[in-house]
């Protein structure tokens, strides 16, 4: 699905001492499976999933979706891959603070009606009870609200998950009820995570270890 | 298609915030809207006055020396007041030969006052004989609906918006300030406009005034001219319709609208500022939810689509609450402040609604800069993320 080649980031251009976030990798990933990429803080792995995600441009290199460099793509077409193809659970949960539970996940539908049954369903199926449907962020608990930032990750059924650090803010037991759902939905997708914790990441079909900008190592193959 | 942000999904959860920008706006509505209905009975009441009465009597004074040709330096004062009377006498029998005049005469005249919201204008009540007081009556189409008409000297007949205006009941004394005592009200008329009439003391005889009932002369001047009186702005008193439209532009209309524009730049200064403070501020707490509709794909285009929808519903509901509120409010002040008094208004206004709608497009214009601003300030999740870490 996606094909790396030779990326660099470059923070800080214009100084003489430049910062590699990306030092010059290559890089493939396959359609469906559970990949993690761990690695210390600074080690360009939040660096990497925004790159691929086109949140970010890299300074160097391509990146291949599906035959399409991202790296070239107009603001539009980039928009549209994250709206529609592209999921995205973030550090922080970035809930609407104003909105419902429901109304939180349907903000990221893209289209097509029966928006709210889905999100309904999601939610539910997230351990999510009705009466919390209609709560707002601040009602509901770290892990509900996690929960609810998959939900509206997961909404369109995005062929791309990225999750950085997304059982950060978790206890044990949510962390791997998080983790379960996640698996779940790698069989037929393909789901990033981004982490520090190791013991989340049991069951990954790969686990890509990232140090200062370089991938130091892959365990597990599962199509890299 | 790709589904559109919701302006509702803002509306709906942020009830508070939507409903204090809307009343806000509701309230600065009827603010502009009030004062224009207030200021306008002014000229709604003085228009009476002036179209209704100068179209049906008008009322001259001409200087002795200058217009009629008097040689007052030659002359004691009894013997000029002669004079004078035969002068205007004179006059009154050419203007009877005009066409337009249903009848003239030489005689003393009195004045009512009428008060409005703001100003107060005068009108002129003719004092005739007691026979001639159901001629004037009838060409004014007025009809006597309360006490009679006048039989003594000193008695006087008012309609009942003036009677109203000035807290009168009949039996009271007639403009006690500049008459003492000297007039008293015996009926009330009803007719289209402000009027009254009464019989003079027979021992007057300065200060007469030539008074022509008429249906529709606009230019007395010119009828004057056509006979060899020719009238000086500065020296002569001529109240006929000319005059009446001129003086209505002038110290009316013109009046009002420099009051009006007044007031009105000041509540759209104080709104303009409240506005973009507390809106600047709303935008400035939804930075992270814009931003994070930009990482999930949404264009900067979308969401400015979505605040302008919110907006244009704000001041859609802000309009028609205002509208509402305000005609419901002219009607009120109509039925209790402003009937009571004998004012005339009307209720619709629809060019201060206009330029409501003009100002209020400003407005949404003016808010474009925050709107924009906070848009240009949009980044995505990583960037705040970067800042973070």
């Amino acid at each position: 699905m996606f094909d790396i080649k030779n990326i660099t980031m470059i923070y800080d251009m214009e100084k003489t001492e430049k910062i590699y976030a990306l030092g010059g990798f290559n890089l493939t990933l396959p359609d469906t499976g559970l990949i993690g990429i761990i690695g210390p803080s600074g080690s360009g792995k939040s660096t990497l999933m925004y790159c691929l995600s086109t949140l970010k441009k890299p300074t160097d290199g391509e990146i291949m979706y599906n035959g399409k460099d991202l790296t070239k793509l107009r603001d539009t077409e980039r928009e549209n891959l994250r709206r529609k193809e592209f999921g995205f659970v973030f550090q922080r949960h970035f809930l609407v603070p104003y909105m419902t539970a429901v109304d939180n996940v349907t903000v990221a539908a893209a289209g097509g009606g029966g928006a709210t049954d889905r999100a309904k369903a999601l939610l539910a199926a997230f351990g999510l009870n009705e009466r919390e449907f209609g709560k707002r962020p601040a009602k509901l608990s770290g892990g509900q609200r996690q929960r609810t930032a998959i939900a509206r990750a997961m909404i369109n059924e995005p062929r791309v998950l990225f999750a950085d650090e997304p059982t950060a803010a978790l206890d044990h037991e949510n962390a791997f009820s998080v983790m379960d759902i996640l698996k779940d939905y790698a069989k037929k997708n393909l789901v990033l995570i981004i982490t520090h914790d190791r013991t989340i990441l049991d069951g990954a079909d790969s686990v890509i270890e990232m140090w200062d900008g370089k991938i130091s190592a892959v365990n597990g193959g599962g199509g890299i | 298609m790709p589904q559109k942000l919701s302006a509702i999904n803002y509306i709906k959860n942020n009830v508070r915030r939507v409903v204090v920008l809307t009343v806000s706006l509701g309230l600065s509505f009827v603010l502009v809207y009030l004062t224009q209905f207030m200021l306008s009975t002014t000229e709604e009441s003085f228009k009476r006055i002036v179209f209704q009465n100068t179209r049906k009597m008008q009322v001259m004074s001409f200087a002795g020396k200058t217009t009629l040709g008097i040689d007052a330096d030659n002359m004691g004062d009894e013997e000029f007041i002669a004079a004078y009377i035969e002068k205007n006498r004179a006059v009154v029998e050419e203007l009877k030969k005009n066409e337009g005049v249903k009848d003239a005469w030489y005689g003393k005249v009195i004045y009512c006052l009428i008060t409005a919201a703001v100003g107060q204008m005068t009108y002129e009540m003719p004092l005739v004989e007691k026979e001639k007081i159901p001629e004037i009556l009838k060409h004014f189409e007025a009809e006597l609906i309360g006490g009679r008409l006048p039989e003594q000297p000193g008695e006087v007949v008012l309609d009942n918006l003036s009677m109203k205006n000035n807290g009168y009941v009949i039996g009271s004394y007639f403009n006690e300030r500049n008459y003492d005592k000297d007039y008293k009200i015996v009926g009330v008329i009803e007719c289209d406009t402000y009027f009254g009439c009464g019989i003079p003391y027979k021992d007057w005889a300065a200060g007469g005034m030539v008074v022509v009932l008429s249906e529709g002369i606009e230019d007395m001047a010119e009828v004057l001219a056509g006979f060899g009186v020719n009238v000086k702005e500065n020296f002569d008193t001529v109240v006929d319709m000319k005059w009446g439209k001129k003086f209505l532009q002038e110290e009316v209309v013109d009046v009002i609208a420099n009051s009006t524009q007044l007031i009105y730049m000041g509540i759209i200064i104080l709104l303009l500022i409240s506005l973009t403070v507390v809106y600047t501020t709303y935008l400035r707490d939804r930075h992270n939810e814009w931003c994070l509709y930009c990482s999930i794909g949404y264009s900067r285009g979308n969401i400015y689509c979505a605040v302008m929808r919110e907006l244009l519903f704000t001041f859609g509901s802000a309009f028609i609450l205002g509208g509402v509120i305000s005609i419901l409010a002219a009607i009120l002040l109509k039925n209790f402040m402003l009937v009571p008094q004998g004012l005339q208004c009307k209720l619709f206004y629809p060019k201060t609604i206009v330029d409501i709608f003009c100002t209020w497009v400003f407005l949404l214009g003016i808010l474009q800069i925050p709107v924009r601003y906070a848009l240009y300030r949009i980044r995505t999740v990583d960037a705040i993320e970067d800042d973070l870490y």
